[in-house]
């Protein structure tokens, strides 16, 4: 059973990042960045060194505050800044390391920031994970990628029809909060200090889990005993994509005995809508479950 | 995350990672030692990811019930898909259209016959959810 969640973890996504037109605040376009991305994390994680260094090619105001931006780009302002932003952004790159991700991403405030699918042009829900996006969006060339082998279809659908990379855009700017959850909810946090959009993340991620693990037990004691330690913990797997960080936390969190499983966690997409979520019991018989 | 220098290193690890090559391998994995990890005496009990999908999406699955069918029977889509050979019940359950898609963590079309608990298990995301994904369009 390990071997197929181990090797659901090492799932990648292609992806070719480019920076949106209306968030360009120099005058060179930077060239688009080309990304492996893991399927079980969420895209501002998994690209946050791509924003990054994207992000010294958006105006100026973006990158000194990183709070949300929705007005146009000055070019004039970017020019000006342009150089010792570069300077400032070499000397972040320097500082980061893979080893402890989540302390640079601290030090780095993330600006705010949203993705959108090319193709489609639709807004990414940033609290999704990336493999999930992607099915949901490329679904169709997957369907012909898959039968790919099959004769009858090797004429009818070339490879080049294939999603793969998966292209999207950047943008720093126009905030497209009808379609997308805030990503600086305005929340002070202990320390007084505005809710950062890395907080914002990693706050939705440990609600949905606590959310599967009160299904998984039905009550609230798992969730509730989990300590701010082993949360941390796992988000440092989910960030680095660790699997072994990941198992070593998980074993205990996880619903071990089948008979303690009260609901299954299930969500469930229909295309693009948001998704449906019922409670689902392991056994179709209430109160049966295999032991 | 690996950083890629150049598109033709890039295009390299594309081939690498091929996404359908990963899905088919995850397939397989799934396929042959994982499918018997519960027996048949607890078979059906068991909610299939085909019993899912009917209650919560009605007007786009429906369950077919066929006296003939036994336990080890297999779909087209179960060969399509390296599927296993686990049933529940006699009642099978098919989509609407033949358009229709289901993916579950990349794996297109997988066994409607599959136990939801054997997918959660393997495939569950890191918070724990399983996330089933239906294309009608």
């Amino acid at each position: 059973m390990d071997v197929v969640r181990s090797s659901n973890w090492l799932g990648s996504i292609p992806i070719v990042l480019t920076l949106a037109t209306t968030s360009l605040g120099t005058t060179m376009m930077p060239h688009p960045i080309h990304v492996m991305v893991n399927r079980g994390t969420l895209l501002h994680v998994g690209l946050r060194d791509a924003i990054e260094r994207l992000q010294k090619f958006a105006p100026a105001t973006i990158h000194s505050g990183g709070m949300i931006i929705r007005k146009e780009p000055e070019t004039s302002q970017g020019d000006g800044n342009s150089h010792r932003d570069e300077e400032d952004a070499e000397a972040r790159d320097s500082k980061l390391s893979y080893g402890n991700i989540t302390e640079t991403t601290k030090k780095w405030k993330f600006p705010v920031c949203w993705f959108e699918d090319e193709k489609t042009q639709l807004p990414l829900r940033w609290h999704i994970f990336a493999g999930v996006l992607f099915d949901i969006l490329t679904s169709d060339q997957t369907q012909k990628q898959t039968h790919l082998s099959s004769p009858q279809y090797s004429s009818s659908f070339p490879r080049s029809e294939c999603r793969v990379p998966w292209k999207i855009r950047l943008h720093f700017s126009s905030y497209p909060s009808s379609q997308l959850l805030s990503l600086d909810d305005n929340i002070r946090n202990n320390n007084g200090n505005l809710s950062e959009v890395w907080t914002t993340i990693e706050r939705s991620f440990k609600n949905s889990l606590k959310q599967a693990l009160f299904l998984q037990t039905g009550t609230a004691r798992a969730a509730m005993n989990m300590s701010k330690h082993i949360h941390t913990r796992l988000w440092e797997a989910v960030v680095s994509s660790n699997y072994q960080l990941y198992q070593q936390i998980n074993a205990d969190l996880q619903a071990k005995p089948t008979s303690a499983l009260q609901l299954l966690p299930v969500r469930l997409y229909l295309d693009s809508k948001p998704p449906i979520q019922r409670p689902c019991r392991p056994g179709i018989r209430e109160g049966i479950v295999p032991v | 995350m690996t950083q890629i220098s150049s598109t033709v290193d890039f295009l390299s690890l594309v081939h690498h990672h091929y996404y359908i090559q990963w899905s088919r391998r995850i397939c397989t994995l799934y396929a042959n030692p994982l499918m018997n990890i519960y027996t048949n005496k607890d078979s059906d009990t068991l909610m299939t990811l085909g019993s899912l999908l009917v209650d919560w999406l009605p007007d786009l699955f429906r369950r077919t019930t066929d006296n003939t069918t036994s336990a080890t029977s297999r779909s087209k889509d179960d060969d399509d898909n390296c599927g296993g050979n686990r049933t529940v019940g006699s009642d099978i359950v098919e989509p609407i259209s033949e358009t229709y898609q289901w993916i579950v963590a990349g794996i297109s079309r997988p066994p409607l016959t599959i136990a939801v608990l054997d997918l959660w298990r393997n495939l569950c995301h890191p918070d724990h959810f399983l996330n089933i994904i239906v294309l009608s369009t």
